[in-house]
């Protein structure tokens, strides 16, 4: 269970782009976020994600305060990136498969899940292309692909439809 | 447009720093060579100049007419007005005018000459005065030599006549300094002869008598004189004027003076010819390190300005997407990159001339000066330009993309002819390059830069290997989970732009291996030849009155053989006969210096060599010699043709043939015959009859020989007839023709038969005091086999034949092509004094007054050679310059492939920190996170490695080492590895603490962008 109480975040010394939020997101939920254009959606997310520290309130994860990324990705809170993040130079499988692998997965089944995952999104085919040999839509769709690969105890994931 | 440029490089000040720095760093590349070459001529020529013989450094003009009088200064005569007119700019004149003749002293005479030369009293030291000029009326003045003086027994003051010419010595001199060039080697002061009284100082009892500039006789006609004029080039001139220059301008002079009528000699064009050999050897030695140079800094800009460019690609796109026009793009590109070039060609010039300063500080034999030149500015020009070639194509694939490719991050695989074409090209010009090379002849053109033609080709290839397999590899270690290893791999080998930049470290590494291993072999070289050349630590040649002097000298001046031999070489020069080495044979294994190209051991020699002799020599002690004979003949037959004895004895002296008085009669007689230099000591040689025509039958006994005085005393019986009926005593000199036999009984004798119709060579018995043939060492590359014969010229150059005792590969002193017999009984079967170069070997340990003592025993030192001396001196030759200047290009050629590294990896840093900073998001570990640029640095190691084996094998015969050409000395096959790992490791490691280095800067960036 992650939550968000009072939460306000900014960049840098600008002032804070969100004020006293208080998110909580449920096991076997979804919950839409939306808003007009540089409202604030990815920042949320983002400080979900762990990328972002909070200036005021608290984000906890199974109510432990949430440090940063790695102790995100810890607690299994997976983000699909607005801009996608995915290694250009890896193909659409590596992409899936070093993720997998660095959330544990043995490189056997990390591999048997990444063909599962990529025909299911229907990428069977372009498995083994570079990601930058990819069209928008395929790179969009390899990167929920890894999210959901992950399977993941949340799924951040920033405008995936678009 | 110009303000769009500007605002271009203002833009990307970063990048235009990087263009203009690589720039000025190929230009500088380029200039240095020429700059170099330009010192290192300079210094070339000076060395030459400074080796030169006194007649290759100066063109000599002579008046055609005598002119009665003493010898005076010709400098207001039409002589010198002439040779004032005929003279080139730049030579200095020395003017003179000599006469021959007989000077006679109180105490004797010397054949001489009087000569006046312009400035000789500030080049001698006097006792007394220098000659002033004296008017009609007066004693001429001159000035003699010490050696002269003590012969005509005169002191300062004395008179004494120089033809019938009266003439006052006015002072004694001595040279200052007797190689000073104005000496013209021994036209003036004389070497000193060999004999019993040994001296120190330099010159002899012939030295020159100078004169003044004037002294007018009241009897003019009593002598001729003629004027010269001695034309010396100077070093200045070899500054100032090209070699085609001074040539020019020797024949002009040369021409012009014959045309005046006036004599004239030089050989000085020997002296042009041998600088402008090594010029250009040197310009040809430097264009592999120059090519190195340029070559790598245009493949740096290649890298670098291409990776940088990539990371614009969207920026490109955007404005054609925005219809800005593709010929605005170029031109834009164009300005941007040409500005940065052309500052970089006088900076370039300037970086150029000071490497080149700095490296000719370093390397070079002589100070020579660096300047800036049109051939320099000219260079200079072509590696900024080519640079800029280089950066314009890196763009020329981007802006010719289209759009779409352009809008994306990583460029598209190139597919297809063009991803072949740089190798396809670079390929051929290697092959084209070897191919030359090793076709054999002296290399030029491309086949000078094989090397580096090669190392790249290779390298490209290589390259190319190494993106495909470690692209492979990286997926599957991907695929197994070894993320970390995985992306290294990929990250370089899916980015194209890493293929050049390896090719680069492959290069760098594969030229310094390469030049180091070269410099390696050809250090090792020069220290072989010189050890196989000189074949002692020092070689003094000498001027000794015979062998027999010569070996008694060094004998007596080193009474234990421990550290000096004497030696005599014969026609080493020839091509046609087989060059001798002769050598006082128990000292070869301790004086000459043993080498492993010999393929024999010098105890093994001196042993073979040296067998115990037949028989002891016959010593004859007195100056008549008396020979009993009784001959048998019909002097009626023979009629007019004469029978004769001919009697040859050796001496301190030389080796001379007395031949009797009174011709041969039949019956029994006692001959006697002149030999003045047995007095002291002497050693019988053979005994000959000569006989032209021997109609009949002519049989000669020896009955007894005897030495003794003129005046009858010291009488001793040296043979008596039961010596002489010896056979095992004599050797026939014709055994095919006359026969050997000896009487018993009271009558006891020698008998030596003539046959009949004889042909006209004298018939003789010699002494058999050597082994006959004499057994010597010989070179395989004769042919003559272990046990056969083979026929030679003796030492004192008449034909004979050896017995092959033993087959070595070379021989010192000799090389490839020659033979070693022992000086000693090689002395006892020569027949002349004739001699080759008679020098004396010493060991390195050999005492410091060795050549005093050498002197004190009459022997004259004329010059010397060391083993170091002349290693040094190949290493001051053209080639050894041009492959200092290659290893200078090959370090810096690794600075410039450190560069490359770092350009490339500044350039595409933000593209792999982002990429990285994504993965991490995606829970990639931090230890995960690696630069990759070890990948790189590891495989220009082990390509370097490669490639340089490859173009080892391939280039090396190619590689000039000596002026002269090969080395009669085979060169080692491989190189010191300790001594190339001593270079190439230093290099290896410091592209590996660079890649380290710049993966730290990525990892701290990732780290920083992910927030820990
Ligand atoms: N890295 C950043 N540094 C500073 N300000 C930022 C940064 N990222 C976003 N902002 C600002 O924060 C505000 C919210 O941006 P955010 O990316 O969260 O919007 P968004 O709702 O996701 O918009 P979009 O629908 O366009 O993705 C914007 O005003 C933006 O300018
Ligand atoms: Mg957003």
């Amino acid at each position: 269970m992650l939550n968000m109480d009072g939460v306000s975040v900014g960049y840098g010394d600008a002032p804070a782009v969100l004020t006293d939020i208080s998110v909580t997101v449920r096991p076997g939920r979804v919950l839409a976020l939306t808003g007009s254009s540089g409202a604030g959606k990815t920042t949320l997310l983002n400080a979900m994600a762990g990328l972002l520290r909070p200036r005021d309130g608290s984000v906890t994860v199974d109510g432990r305060p949430l440090r940063d990324r790695d102790h995100a990705v810890e607690h299994r809170i997976v983000l699909i990136p607005q801009d996608n993040g995915l290694a250009p130079i890896l193909t659409a499988a590596e992409n899936l498969q070093v993720a997998l692998v660095a959330g544990g997965v043995t490189p056997p089944e990390a591999l048997r899940q990444t063909a599962a995952m990529l025909d299911l999104l229907g990428l069977a085919g372009q498995a083994d292309q570079l990601v930058e040999e990819l069209s928008g839509g395929q790179q969009q769709r390899t990167a929920v692909a890894r999210g959901l690969a992950l399977r993941g105890g949340v799924l951040l994931a920033d405008e995936v439809t678009s | 447009m110009l303000t769009v440029i500007w605002g271009a490089l203002a833009a990307r000040r970063a990048q235009a720093l990087a263009v203009l720095l690589l720039a000025v760093l190929a230009s500088a590349a380029a200039a240095a060579a020429p700059s170099y070459v330009a010192a290192a001529g300079q210094a070339l020529a000076r060395y030459e100049v400074s080796r030169a013989t006194p007649n290759e450094l100066r063109l000599r003009l002579a008046d055609p007419v005598e002119y009665p009088g003493v010898p005076g200064d010709p400098a207001r005569t039409p002589f010198a007005d002439m040779v004032k007119k005929l003279t080139p700019a730049g030579f200095e004149v020395v003017l003179g005018a000599q006469s021959g003749g007989v000077a006679a002293g109180r105490d004797g005479t010397v054949t001489s000459s009087l000569v006046f030369r312009a400035g000789v009293c500030e080049r001698v030291t006097v006792a007394g005065a220098c000659p002033r000029a004296t008017s009609r009326g007066q004693l001429p003045e001159v000035m003699v030599g010490t050696h002269t003086a003590a012969r005509l027994g005169v002191a300062v003051g004395d008179q004494f006549t120089f033809g019938a010419v009266p003439v006052r010595v006015a002072g004694i001199y001595q040279p200052l300094d007797a190689t000073d060039p104005f000496w013209l080697g021994a036209e003036y002061i004389r070497p000193a002869a060999a004999g019993p009284t040994g001296t120190s100082a330099v010159g002899s009892a012939e030295d020159a008598i100078f004169t003044a500039e004037a002294a007018p006789l009241t009897d003019d006609q009593a002598i001729l004189y003629r004027s010269t004029a001695d034309l010396y080039v100077t070093e200045r001139l070899f500054d100032t004027r090209s070699v085609a220059d001074l040539r020019a301008a020797v024949t002009v002079v040369t021409r012009d003076g014959s045309r005046e009528g006036l004599g004239g000699g030089t050989s000085l064009s020997s002296l042009l010819d041998r600088v402008a050999l090594q010029r250009g050897q040197l310009a040809d030695g430097v264009t592999l390190g120059a090519g190195l140079l340029v070559l790598l800094c245009w493949l740096v800009l290649f890298v670098a300005v291409g990776s940088a460019a990539d990371q614009r690609r969207p920026e490109q796109g955007l404005l054609l997407l925005r219809g800005v026009q593709r010929r605005r793009l170029w031109a834009l590109a164009i300005g941007e990159h040409a500005i940065p070039a052309l500052f970089a060609i006088p900076l370039g010039c300037l970086g150029g001339l000071t490497a080149a300063t700095l490296l000719a500080a370093h390397t070079l034999p002589a100070r020579a000066d660096v300047t800036v030149d049109a051939t320099v500015i000219g260079f200079a020009a072509i590696g900024a330009l080519g640079a800029l070639a280089a950066v314009l194509l890196t763009q020329a694939r981007m802006l010719s993309a289209p759009v779409v490719d352009l809008l994306r991050r990583v460029p598209a695989r190139v597919r297809g002819w063009r991803a072949t074409i740089g190798d396809v090209v670079a390929v051929s010009v290697a092959v084209a390059a070897v191919v030359q090379l090793r076709s054999g002849g002296s290399p030029s053109g491309l086949a000078l830069v094989a090397p580096v033609a090669g190392a790249l080709a290779a390298g490209l290839l290589l390259a190319r290997v190494t993106m495909i397999a470690g692209g492979a590899v990286g997926g599957a270690l991907l695929a197994r989970g070894r993320t970390a290893g995985g992306l290294a791999l990929v990250q370089v080998a899916r980015q194209p732009r890493f293929r050049p930049l390896i090719a680069l470290l492959t290069v760098v590494v594969a030229m310094l291996a390469f030049t180091v291993a070269t410099s390696e072999v050809a250090s090792a070289a020069y220290r072989d030849r010189a050890i196989v050349e000189v074949g002692a630590p020092r070689v003094v040649e000498v001027g000794a009155t015979s062998r027999s002097h010569l070996l008694a000298a060094v004998r007596a001046a080193d009474p234990e053989g421990r550290f000096a031999m004497a030696t005599v070489v014969t026609g080493s020069s020839s091509a046609a006969g087989t060059p001798l080495l002769a050598v006082d044979s128990d000292r070869l294994a301790t004086v000459a210096r043993p080498h492993s190209s010999y393929g024999m051991s010098l105890a093994d020699v001196e042993r073979k060599i040296r067998p115990t002799a037949p028989g002891a020599p016959v010593h004859l002690r007195g100056r008549l010699l008396t020979i009993v004979i009784s001959a048998s003949f019909d002097a009626e037959v023979f009629g007019g043709n004469r029978v004769r004895l001919a009697v040859t004895v050796s001496s301190a002296n030389g080796t001379r043939v007395a031949t009797s008085r009174q011709d041969i009669e039949p019956g029994r007689k006692g001959y006697v015959l002149q030999v003045p230099e047995c007095a002291q000591d002497c050693r019988l040689v053979k005994i000959d009859i000569v006989a032209p025509v021997v109609s009949r039958n002519l049989e000669v006994r020896f009955e007894e020989m005897r030495t003794g005085d003129e005046d009858g005393e010291h009488e001793t019986m040296v043979l008596t007839g039961a010596q002489f009926a010896d056979i095992t005593r004599w050797r026939l000199t014709d055994p095919d023709d006359t026969f050997l036999d000896a009487t018993s009984g009271t009558d006891v004798a020698l008998i030596l038969t003539v046959p009949e119709n004889r042909r006209a060579t004298p018939a003789g018995i010699a002494v058999a005091d050597a082994p006959f043939p004499l057994p010597v060492y010989l070179t395989r590359s004769t042919g003559t086999p272990l046990g056969g014969t083979h026929p030679y010229d003796g030492v004192d150059g008449t034909p004979t034949t050896a017995l092959v005792g033993g087959v070595a590969d070379r021989l010192p002193r000799l090389g490839g092509s020659g033979l070693v017999v022992d000086l000693e009984y090689a002395d006892r079967l020569a027949v002349a004094s004739q001699s080759g170069k008679e020098e004396v070997w010493l060991t390195g340990t050999a005492p410091v007054d060795v050549l005093d003592r050498l002197r004190a025993q009459g022997l004259v030192v004329q010059s010397e050679r060391t083993i170091t001396g002349v290693r040094q001196d190949f290493d001051r030759q053209a080639p050894a310059l041009a492959l200092r200047f290659n290893l200078f290009a090959a370090l810096a050629g690794v600075l410039i492939g450190a560069a490359g590294l770092i350009a490339m990896a500044a350039a595409e840093q933000r593209a792999r920190v982002a990429m990285l900073v994504a993965l991490r998001r995606q829970g990639l570990p931090p230890r995960a996170v690696r630069g990759g640029y070890g990948l790189p640095a590891a495989v220009a190691a082990v390509s370097g490695g490669l490639v340089t084996v490859v173009i080892w094998l391939l280039t090396r015969s190619g590689q000039r080492l000596f002026s002269d050409g090969r080395s009669p000395v085979p060169l080692p096959d491989w190189p010191d590895v300790g001594r190339l790992l001593m270079f190439t490791m230093p290099t290896i490691a410091l592209f590996a603490l660079t890649a380290v280095v710049l993966g730290r800067v990525v990892a701290a960036s990732v780290r920083r962008r992910s927030g820990r």
